[in-house]
């Protein structure tokens, strides 16, 4: 009989039938149970008699690799990372016979909370198109803050400000600068992005124009505002 | 090729691609402080008391550096897990510092409702672009470091960090 008669591959490391020879694995299932949220990795269980030591040694190898082929992808695959907050909130204007339109996609497992949009144009509260973007949203009973009303799909409003019916020089502006804070989070990264402030200045007649600010402004003067609960 | 050589070859080849994954991990979550890490263990933050506290006051102690706000959902989730965490292992040498990127007003609502038993601190919104270099370059919340007593980082996340993942450290 050799010393390695017993020798098996043993991938149930919580089945105490395996006995003590388990324990190494146990802390890999543990670590990759910790990274990955899962409750248990189970997979199949080949018992594999062998006779020569280096085959052994080979076996006890793969028993690690066969563990961190699996394990690793799904660590990394749990938690994935955030997308950047333009690619998972894009914004967009366009500015048509006076008539300003906001649009902000919201990609898959992410949301905008609807009562913290503020949106102003030429350095003015817009005060239509922040009433029409807080006023959408549906409700979601949030563990921290109650009854909430987020966007989890696009969201869209248009406006033709009072000032431009009027016939003066304002009716026949050449462009309009918008500016729109928004604040969302990912629910697949477990994330909140911040409130994002994006400038956005819109030829008459342009439409789907994107920010001109890729990068934040400065995240400081939005923390003056209230944006806590 | 026999069978023999044949299967040592590909364990070989299954290894190198496991070693190569665990390695990059490795890379990505450890490593000697520097930059803006180094910055923010030599800064002072005020705390809600309205002193102004040094990180550097816990220095030696297993410290979790946790960025987080009141408007941040899944921030407030995660910090029962490390009230109980400060409790369990504050013997060991753990200490949770709170870096509350937010109004003083709030957070101290928050930290009084939930019985946060560690120091919450409150961080100018500049340091949301600092830790974009950390590890978090998208600025999100929560992003926590743990930093040992030898000035390493030990972990960096970006969201939620779990209980067990802290209990690991001190298994």
């Amino acid at each position: 009989m050799t010393p390695y008669k017993n020798l098996r591959l043993n991938l149930h490391p919580d089945d105490p039938s395996d006995g003590a020879s388990t324990s190494d694995l146990r802390l890999t299932s543990s670590t990759v149970r910790s990274m990955t949220g899962r409750s248990q990795i189970s997979a199949a269980e080949p018992r594999i008699g062998v006779a020569s030591a280096a085959v052994a040694r080979a076996l006890r190898v793969l028993r690690w690799a066969v563990l961190g082929v699996v394990g690793a992808p799904m660590a990394f695959a749990a938690t994935p990372e955030p997308l950047p907050v333009d690619t998972a909130f894009p914004l967009t204007a366009s500015f048509v016979d006076q008539m300003v339109s906001v649009r902000i996609d919201v990609q898959p497992g992410h949301y905008l909370y609807a009562d913290r949009f503020e949106v102003k144009q030429d350095g003015l509260p817009a005060v239509e198109l922040q009433r029409l973007l807080r006023a959408g949203g549906k409700p979601k009973q949030d563990p921290n803050f109650g009854l909430v009303k987020v966007y989890t799909q696009a969201v869209s409003a248009q406006s033709k400000p009072k000032l431009a019916a009027k016939g003066d020089a304002a009716s026949s502006k050449t462009q309009t600068q918008l500016e729109v804070v928004f604040q969302g989070c990912s629910e697949v990264a477990g994330i909140c992005y911040p409130p994002t402030k994006r400038l956005i200045t819109v030829a008459s007649g342009a439409t789907h124009v994107k920010p001109t600010d890729a990068q934040a402004p400065g995240l400081k003067s939005l923390f003056k505002k209230q944006v806590s609960q | 090729m026999n069978r023999r050589q044949t299967l040592m070859l590909a364990v070989a080849g299954v290894g190198a691609c496991v070693a190569g994954a665990l390695g990059g991990n490795w890379w990505l979550t450890r490593g000697a402080l520097k930059g803006e890490e180094g910055k923010l263990l030599a800064a002072s933050f005020e705390a809600l008391d309205g002193k102004t506290t040094p990180l550097s006051t816990w220095q030696g102690k297993t410290l979790v550096i946790n960025f987080w706000a009141t408007w941040c959902g899944p921030c407030r989730e995660e910090m029962p897990d490390f009230v109980k965490a400060q409790t369990a292992f504050a013997a060991k040498g753990l200490q949770f510092v709170g870096i509350a990127v937010d109004r003083r007003e709030p957070v101290a609502r928050f930290a009084k409702e939930l019985g946060v038993n560690y120091p919450v601190l409150l961080a100018d919104p500049a340091w949301l672009d600092a830790v974009k270099t950390m590890g978090n370059p998208q600025s999100v919340l929560p992003f926590t470091l743990v930093i040992s007593p030898k000035n390493e980082v030990m972990l960096r996340r970006v969201g939620r960090l779990k209980y067990s993942e802290i209990e690991a450290i001190f298994a």
